[in-house]
């Protein structure tokens, strides 16, 4: 620890000169253990000291490739799409973000690092997302593969909760997977999704259950 | 034992200036104290926020009054160590500042019944400024969400008052946070296997059951979990030498995971485990 304050306290003297063999620096360590946490917060630290944003997102798309389920990739990703200074922020990045999430979630649904940053694509913004179609579109895509997908459901759920209008073909789908297990649908498709989660989430059932008790009120 | 605590005490000399900038708590070892009657140097004052919540937190729980010690310089100094974003230098030396100090900080002023020691307005924004975009917390702002992390905002938050919910009884009458999105991160914590991750997609670890356990029992939520599942879990933690290792089926335990893995089982309601106190971390018959 003290070692790397004296490394910053060096770095800040020396200025953006010494980003490129900062990013280096943790490269080397990210090489070896991708999920380092010091070397991340290291990295982001130089990154908003000294620069060096140019070949971040490149650096997370290839971290991704190399295993998807990097969480710490994710959530580096959001900080670049979030914070670079030369990406225009979240608003201007928010549309190819969500595809290339979108992509990644069909690769791996039982993932759930891209779901969450779907999600935080969108953070304080529930009627962005609601009205964004590719986004129910995913899930409904999911369910239709594989209707015990977890977040694909429980993030319909969230969709119905910010008041997401369920479309004839997803209403079918909820039918069709209740229909899989002969106990009495329910006429509110948010309360039907809730009692499916209980049947595919199993460790979570108290969670759920919980959940649904919550819809009614 | 409290006598042993109290001998890691770093007081200031007579007359010396308290502006000087010096952390007068208590430091972890020897070795990092180098008295010295030629040189006044800073250096031979080790006293360190993580020592000084440990030291306080041992005196608790062999029942030593604390209320007893000398904590006026303590707390003074303690508030030159926050920075002007909220967070906490763990030492006057310099070094980083994150989740882990802001919490030792709320944890000393909560234990000294003393809440001079630090701006809590200040360190609640930048405990806010640490949530991710999922609902956990990272160690500093834009830091990927983890147990530790989350602990510490929670707990820290929950000392100074900020938070006054309880999801068992739907109440939710105070909360600065997104606290909907940290119960689904925390609930999403739990594996297959049973136990805690700390952060998405990581194998589960013995600590992490505290770490994210506490935060679940501070906000009313603990019932929510798969209880059977994780205790299950926590008992292949258990080596052949007793104590608790890092991951199940490692032969080797430690003191750190044996500690966490007992505060688990403690919150888990497990029979011949002493009642927790989530927030401080140590038994609640020690307040």
């Amino acid at each position: 620890f003290p070692l790397r304050h004296h490394k910053r306290w060096l770095a800040e003297k020396i200025g953006p000169d010494a980003a490129n063999s900062e990013h280096d620096f943790t490269r080397k360590i990210l090489a070896m253990d991708a999920k380092n946490y010091h070397a991340w917060s290291h990295r982001q630290w130089v990154l908003q000291a000294l620069g060096g944003w140019e070949s971040e997102l490149q650096y997370c798309n290839q971290l991704l490739e190399e295993d998807v389920f990097n969480n710490s990739a994710w959530n580096q990703r959001y900080l670049v799409v979030t914070r670079s200074p030369i990406l225009g922020g979240l608003a201007a990045m928010r549309d190819s973000e969500v595809d290339y999430t979108v992509e990644a979630i069909m690769v791996n649904p039982q993932n759930e690092s891209p779901w969450r940053y779907l999600r935080g694509l969108y953070k304080d913004d529930n009627n962005l997302l609601v009205a964004d179609n590719r986004i129910s579109d995913a899930c409904l895509k999911v369910l239709n593969k594989d209707w015990t997908c977890v977040f694909a459901l429980s993030f319909l759920l969230d969709l119905l909760r910010m008041g997401l209008q369920p479309s004839d073909e997803l209403k079918g789908t909820i039918e069709a997977m209740e229909n899989s297990d002969p106990e009495t649908g329910h006429a509110d498709i948010a309360v039907a999704v809730c009692s499916i989660l209980q049947k595919c989430d199993p460790l979570r059932i108290n969670y759920w259950s919980w959940y649904q008790t919550t819809l009614s009120s | 034992i409290a006598k042993w605590v109290l001998s890691f005490q770093v007081h200031p000399e007579a007359n010396v200036n308290l502006d000087n900038g010096q952390f007068y708590g208590f430091c972890g070892s020897r070795t990092t104290k180098f008295p010295s009657n030629l040189v006044k140097d800073p250096c031979h004052n080790g006293s360190h926020l993580a020592s000084t919540y440990s030291a306080l937190a041992t005196l608790k729980i062999v029942g030593y009054d604390v209320l007893n010690l000398d904590s006026k310089v303590l707390l003074l100094s303690m508030k030159k160590l926050q920075q002007p974003d909220g967070s906490f230098m763990p030492t006057h030396i310099g070094a980083e500042t994150d989740l882990r100090f802001v919490y030792c900080a709320a944890a000393i002023c909560s234990m000294l019944k003393d809440w001079s020691g630090m701006d809590k307005e200040k360190a609640k924004e930048y405990i806010l400024n640490c949530q991710s975009y999922d609902g956990g917390f990272g160690m500093v702002p834009g830091s990927e969400s983890h147990g530790g992390g989350t602990f510490c905002a929670v707990a820290a938050l929950y000392l100074m008052g900020f938070i006054q919910v309880d999801l068992a009884s739907n109440s939710r009458e105070s909360a600065p946070i997104d606290v909907q999105l940290l119960l689904e991160w925390c609930l999403q914590r739990q594996a297959a296997d049973g136990g805690f991750q700390g952060r998405r997609n990581k194998p589960s670890d013995t600590c992490y059951a505290f770490w994210i356990g506490g935060v679940l029992k501070m906000i009313g939520a603990y019932h929510l979990i798969d209880h059977g599942a994780l205790q299950e879990f926590l008992l292949t933690c258990q080596t052949c030498y007793g104590g608790f290792s890092k991951f199940p089926d490692d032969e080797l335990p430690d003191i750190y995971h044996s500690y966490y893995g007992l505060a688990a089982l403690s919150l888990l309601g497990e029979e011949e485990v002493e009642p927790l106190c989530a927030e401080l971390g140590i038994i609640a018959a020690a307040l």
